[in-house]
Parts: C-alpha cells; structure tokens; sequence
C-alpha cells in the first residue's frame, strides 16, 4: 500500500500517469506453495511383500520395514503464479514464483529428530523440485532406520516470498511406518484376503473340567494380552463354549487322542469366519494331554501363542525372528511337548506382535512389509 | 400383580434367548436349511505343525511311502464334528514300514486308505465343509506320504505333522501352506535323494 502511495506520488510529480494497477500484483495463485508429495521406497531388497505376493517398493503409504534396511525418501513439491511490477500502466517486471527448498524430517521413535535438505541445481530457479529426477535437485534421502518403533515423516516445501510477499511455507504432510527387527506375519487365509482373527470385543477363556492344571498359566496369558490388546479377558473354570459365541476360547487338553486329528503338535479351531475373516464361532485350543503336567510358564507360553493365533498372527518363522523376539516363534523342541522351560523366551507378546495386531489387523489391515 | 410381572419377565427373557447354534454339523445344516439363503456350513482348523528334520519326521511315521492318491469319499465323523476325506493308497515304494496289500495281507480287505481332516458333503441340500487353515486339500496324485495309523483300524493311516509332499518328477512340494522352517532340510533336495536318506534312517 505504502509503495504503491509512493508510486502514485512519484507519477504525479513526474507527469506520469498513474493506474489502478500499478505496483506489485499477483498473478495466479496467491496463496502458500501446495502441500508437497512424499515417497519413501525400500532400496535392497527393493520389493515388499504382502502375505505371498511381491509388491513394489513402495512404503509411501505405510507399512513395515526391517530396522537399518536401506531406504530412499523422495519429496516433489512445486510452486505456481507470479509476481509483477506495473507502472504507468505498464509491465516493468516479473518474477514467476519460485522454489526455495523443500524439507524431509524424521521423528524417530526415541532418538532426536533429523533433517534432510533439498535445493535446487543447474541454472537459474525452479519453479518444481522433484528429486525423482536426477541432477535437478540436490537430491533423496538415502537413510535407514535404527531404531524399532514407529517413525513419522514431516515433507514441506518452502517458496521465496518475491515482492509481493507470498507466504513460503506449504502446509506439511506426514507419513509413518513401522520399523521393526521381526517380521511381521498374519494368520492369512491362502489367498491373502482374509486375515483370521477374533472379533473386537471381551473375551472369555473356558476351562472345561480335567485341565484344572491350565488354570493360573491361563490367567496370565489372558492378562499379557488384555494388557496387549486393551480388552477384557476372562478365564472361567468348568465351563464351556457355546458354539455360536465368537468371543470364546475353550482350552483342552486332548489333541492327538481322536483319530483323524488336526495335524501338528497343538491344533485351533473349528469355527468359521465372516466375510471380514472373523470368527464366527467359539474357538477350540487343544493340546496333547501330557500338556496337563507341564511347567505352568511353559503351558502359559503355548496358550499365549495358540491365543495369538485367536487374535491373527501367525507362527513367525522368518530368519529375522529369534525366539526371543516373538511369542509366535514356531515349537522348536524335538517333540512337541516341552519338558522344561526356556527361560528366555517371552511368555507373553512381544512389542512387534502387539504392533502387528493393533495397527493391521486391528487397524487399517495394511499388511506391507519391506526389507525382510 | 407381582405374578403377572414375573410371568412376562420370564417370557421376555425365554424370548429373548437367541437360538443356540449346535455344536453337531448335521444340526447345524439342519438350522442353516432354514435360514434364506441356505449359505454352507464351514467349519475349519489350525494345526501348529513342528519343524521337524527328515530324520525326525522319519522317526515319528510309522510308514513313508510314495504312493499315488486317488480320492474316495467325504464324510461328517463318529463325533459329528467334522468332515474327513479319504483317499485310496496305491504304493509305489515303501520307505519305511509296510503296508498291507489288498488281496496279499490278511485281515486287509480294503485298500490302504489315508484318512485327511477336511472336505465337503452335502446334507439335505446345504453344504457342510471342513477346511484345514494350514494345509492345501490333497488332490488326486502322487504324494510322499509319512504316515501313521488312523484309530485302531487296519490299513487306515493319517498323516504325521502334515508331511504330504506332491511328488512331480524329482521335485518334492509341501501341502502345507508357508511351510517355513518345517521340512526345510529336505523340500529342496531331490526327491531321489531323499528317499535314499529316509532308506537309511528306517534300517
């Protein structure tokens, strides 16, 4: 206002005539740069996978990555309109808006914060920045992940304000995933639609008479993953499941003893699922009967990992998961049934067990996982 | 009064009871029969398979065989809770073991049959299906079969940890889904190579 006043003046005094116009006038729009775009794609091995399937690279969207997997962030923004100068009616200058920089932050889970700077090369500004493109900007982010948890990306871009002082900065935008050390793996139907799991809701664990043994190691399962999940878990003695109640777990100890059983050293079933992969009916777990005299941490470790399958994981036997590192580590005893405790095996679930659950089946059923 | 209440509280609640679905797969296609639709009653399990080595899973058959598949029949079982199917036995090698012959074995008047979790039947026009979470449904075939009995009957074997593997030419897949670490040791050997080993282990 002030220079225009002044420009006004100056026409005056110099016999000029002077326009509405004149000044500094924007052209296009005014406002700030647009939101930037963010693209974070794991570099080796450059693939995802979902259940079986091989994906792109792509973890722009979410997902899981393996923690100091090798990854490039891109970031393209751009700016648009222009600045001019009018005097006496005429155009005395343009200045087409231009980019400044744009702005990659990571927020770790724990440690600090960082950030990652792109500009512009070659000659002369630019109104786009994509470091998609080689030799256009200074370039992506090769980086990696250290620490196990979730981290969140913050892109911005940022614009010169020019004489007509628009603003600089674009709204920000963020992206997160997951690092993690173990694979994640989902209790996935063959053709990877379907993630088995138990519905939302309490759950109530049966123990029919004759496995009064699995009563303290089945309380403190149901409390590892009540605290886990959030949810109420009650274990109820000499009781049983009605068949139609899908939040209801009947613990037993008979496996192998009926012909035609299930394969495999403890078995989970027979319900059947909805159309979202829910349960629909009560859940059976049965072990072998010399389960009945086992070490309670050890019988509260294996009712635990048959409740994980309940809730939708799967046994996880990726080369990245020690049995440290999972409740749903396979059985890695020679027999099925173990004699004594492996001390250092977690009992309950662990951290990436719980993120799996809550953030894919429990949350937006993304089940991409990179680097692995 | 006070009894009039009472009566209607109780009718409500009876009322109110939803109709328990049962546990027995004929009266649950009983009760789906009468629903619109008629959709298939399925039931389905999740068996935690160990991951055992070639030597161990020798160890715990009772009969190792490479015999082709030919599927017979599906049925609900004596505890009316699940569907199994059988198949027919045709031995090409025994590995370890033996197997009664029909027409050579006495007391072996059936095939050998391998009785699997699984299958689909239909009763009074709605189908009951059973499905295993962690196995694919054997086909008509050839198979690398580690066995052992079904029950006391003769002749009658069930698989020992899911160990079916198709057999084509030298190549050895498992049946079950994402085997992982389970049969590791040998799914990528040739199956020539494997039979010697299992030879070996059973003498």
């Amino acid at each position: 206002m002030r220079l225009r006043a002044a420009i006004l003046a100056l026409s005056v005094l110099s016999g000029v005539r002077a326009f509405a116009q004149d000044g500094y006038v924007v052209v296009g729009p005014g406002g700030p740069p647009p939101p930037p775009e963010g693209f974070i794609t794991v570099q080796s091995p450059g693939i995802c996978e979902e259940g079986t399937s091989v994906v792109a690279s792509d973890l722009s969207s979410g997902g899981y990555l393996k923690v100091n997997a090798p990854i490039r962030i891109d970031e393209a923004g751009s700016v648009a309109g222009a600045c001019q100068l009018w005097w006496g009616g005429n155009l005395l200058w343009t200045w087409n808006r231009v980019m400044a920089y744009m702005s990659i932050d990571s927020a770790p889970p724990t440690l600090l914060p960082s950030r990652w700077t792109v500009y512009g090369m070659g000659q002369g500004y630019s109104a786009t920045f994509d470091t998609r493109i080689p030799e256009t900007t200074t370039g992506p982010w090769g980086t990696s992940l250290q620490e196990p948890g979730d981290w969140s990306f913050a892109f911005k871009s940022v614009s010169f304000p020019l004489a007509c002082n628009f603003p600089t900065d674009s709204a920000i935008i963020t992206k997160s995933l997951t690092a993690m050390i173990c694979k994640p793996e989902w209790f996935l139907d063959p053709t990877n639609v379907y993630n088995f799991h138990a519905q939302l809701g309490d759950v109530t664990i049966a123990l029919p008479n004759g496995f009064a043994t699995a009563h303290d190691p089945a309380v403190a399962a149901a409390a590892d993953w009540a605290l886990a999940l959030g949810r109420t878990i009650t274990v109820l003695d000499n009781s049983t499941c009605a068949a139609d109640d899908p939040h209801c777990v009947e613990l037993a100890a008979d496996h192998g003893t009926n012909p035609g059983d299930p394969v495999g050293c403890a078995s989970f079933g027979p319900s059947d699922l909805n159309v979202f992969g829910e349960w629909t009916g009560f859940t059976r777990i049965r072990f072998e009967p010399q389960w009945q005299g086992a070490d309670p941490d050890l019988l509260r470790r294996h009712i635990a990992h048959e409740l994980g399958h309940y809730f939708g994981l799967k046994n996880r036997e990726d080369s990245s998961c020690g049995p440290n590192d999972t409740l749903m580590g396979p059985v890695i005893a020679n027999s099925c049934y173990q004699s004594s405790p492996i001390s250092t095996q977690p009992l309950g679930p662990s951290a990436t067990d719980v993120a799996s659950l809550q953030k894919s089946t429990y949350g937006n059923q993304s089940r991409r996982v990179c680097g692995w | 009064m006070q009894r009039l209440i009472a009566v209607v509280v109780v009718a409500v609640l009876f009322m109110s009871v939803p109709s328990a679905q049962s546990r027995k797969l004929t009266e649950r296609a009983r009760q789906a029969r009468t629903k619109p639709g008629t959709p298939p009653v399925v039931v389905g399990v999740f068996g935690d398979i160990a991951p055992w080595t070639l030597e161990q899973l020798t160890e715990h058959s009772d009969v190792v065989i490479d015999a082709t598949l030919t599927q017979s029949e599906s049925y609900i079982d004596s505890t009316d809770e699940a569907v199994f199917t059988d198949f027919t036995i045709v031995s090409h090698r025994v590995l370890k073991g033996t197997v009664p012959e029909r027409g050579r074995t006495p007391g072996a008047p059936v095939s050998p049959r391998l009785t699997m979790y699984g299958g689909e039947v239909m009763i009074d026009g709605v189908a009951v299906r059973a499905v295993s979470h962690n196995q694919r449904a054997l086909r008509s075939g050839r198979y690398l079969l580690f066995l052992k009995p079904f029950g006391s009957e003769p002749a009658r074997y069930q698989l020992v940890n899911g160990a079916a593997f198709e057999l084509r030419g030298d190549v050895l897949t498992p049946t079950v889904y994402n085997a992982g670490k389970a049969y590791a040791d040998f799914t990528t050997m040739p199956y020539a190579s494997v039979a010697a080993r299992i030879t070996a282990l059973a003498r």
